[in-house]
């Protein structure tokens, strides 16, 4: 649970700032896989739909089988509208906070909301994206929109280096007075010259707004923020 | 008696059912939907659901027709087209996607493909593209064959290259 502490307007006065920038072109790029998604399910809804109208068009079948094959059909359309209603919520809750900055997080509760589309980035390379939540860990004052740029940017560089079937967790912990977020890469990166999707720059500028530190780890990246109230 | 028909051969001798349609695209349901639709319109239907599958596909068994996604794990559906289009000129292919851009049509267009479709398209309007693509291939490998059996070998490799 949050609680808004201060309120910045991200497209007042620091709009055109760097750092906001980048914040916009990471939130858009979150847009865009989510677009992409709610696309798929409602091309899939589509499908199901008109496959609706040939059954009940079709002469070959039985009244039992057409019936059998609709609800089957009814059922598919159900659980579509089920995942894209739950995808808008996510993107709600995101585009919700978009103009207050600074809040206490959860960092759970945050990366959680982000899974989706931290799926989506990681399956276009065929790479699986887990998050695996522990125990509580205490709660951060920073941005939430910031913090979830900052980690879909991680992943999206983690996985430019990484090959087809790796899985990468993300975990929570807290350790002396920090909130400690780990990527981790179960396969060794191969060798790859894809150019960067965000500099070392940029990733540190967004580390910096969340007084974090960010290090690189044997098979991941780690991220170290003051827990709120430390 | 007339004997001569004013449809185009294809359509003279050829039912739909002998038109291989091979689908091309990771989202399992949309695929495997779409594919039962196609059936039901007697068309003979594969699916593959992603880029390297569907190369190793044409290696094996010829489709007609490939209807083929842009934004699919692994390999893009345009370096799949490219691919395609190295070895298999004959095949034709049309592209269908929920996110392709101009720019990505333009591209599809000159690497050989056939039409370029957005999701969500409508199964007659795909039916009817799928009916020309196969039409235009077959009519390009008989005047092929026309200019081969004269042993203009060049001319007969640049209509299926679409050069001619």
């Amino acid at each position: 649970m949050s609680d808004t502490v201060n309120s910045q307007d991200i497209s007042g006065k620091n709009a055109g700032s760097p750092v906001n920038r980048t914040v916009i072109t990471i939130a858009g790029r979150i847009i865009s896989l989510f677009v992409h998604e709610l696309n798929n399910h409602l091309a899939v809804i589509g499908e199901h739909s008109g496959l609706a109208d040939d059954l009940i068009a079709a002469r070959r079948l039985s009244d039992a089988d057409k019936l059998k094959e609709i609800g089957q059909t009814i059922g598919m359309i159900e659980r579509r509208v089920a995942l894209a209603s739950s995808l808008l919520k996510r993107l709600d809750s995101i585009a919700g906070r978009m103009d207050k900055c600074t809040t206490l997080l959860d960092a759970d509760d945050a990366i959680s909301e982000l899974m989706p589309f931290l799926e989506k980035a990681g399956k276009r390379k065929n790479i699986w994206i887990k998050h695996s939540a522990g125990r509580r860990v205490p709660e951060l004052s920073g941005d939430k929109l910031v913090f979830q740029c900052l980690i879909f940017a991680l992943v999206e560089e983690l996985c430019r280096g990484l090959g087809p079937q790796t899985v990468v967790t993300i975990t929570c912990d807290s350790k002396s007075g920090s909130v400690i977020v780990g990527l981790r890469h179960d396969l060794p990166a191969p060798d790859q010259d894809d150019s960067a999707k965000w500099s070392e720059d940029t990733l540190r500028e967004l580390a910096q707004m969340l007084a974090a530190e960010i290090s690189k780890t044997e098979g991941g990246v780690e991220l170290k923020f003051v827990a709120h109230g430390c | 008696m007339e004997f001569i028909s004013e449809k185009p051969l294809s359509e003279v001798f050829v039912k739909k059912k002998d038109i291989k349609v091979l689908l091309v695209d990771d989202e399992v349901e949309f695929v495997d939907t779409l594919a039962k639709r196609l059936k039901m319109r007697e068309l003979h239907v594969d699916t593959v659901y992603d880029g390297p599958q569907a190369l190793d596909f044409i290696r094996k068994i010829e489709p007609d027709v490939i209807v083929l996604d842009l934004k699919m794990p692994g390999l893009h559906g345009l370096e799949v087209l490219r691919e395609i289009k190295k070895t298999r000129h004959e095949i034709q292919v049309i592209i269908l996607t929920g996110h392709g851009t101009d720019k990505d049509e333009e591209e599809a267009r000159k690497l050989g493909g056939f039409d370029f479709l957005r999701k969500p398209a409508d199964i007659d309007l795909l039916v009817a593209k799928i009916k020309e693509a196969f039409q235009e291939k077959l009519e390009r490998a008989m005047t092929a064959i026309t200019f081969a059996e004269e042993g203009i070998f060049d001319t007969a490799q640049k209509i299926i290259k679409k050069e001619e």
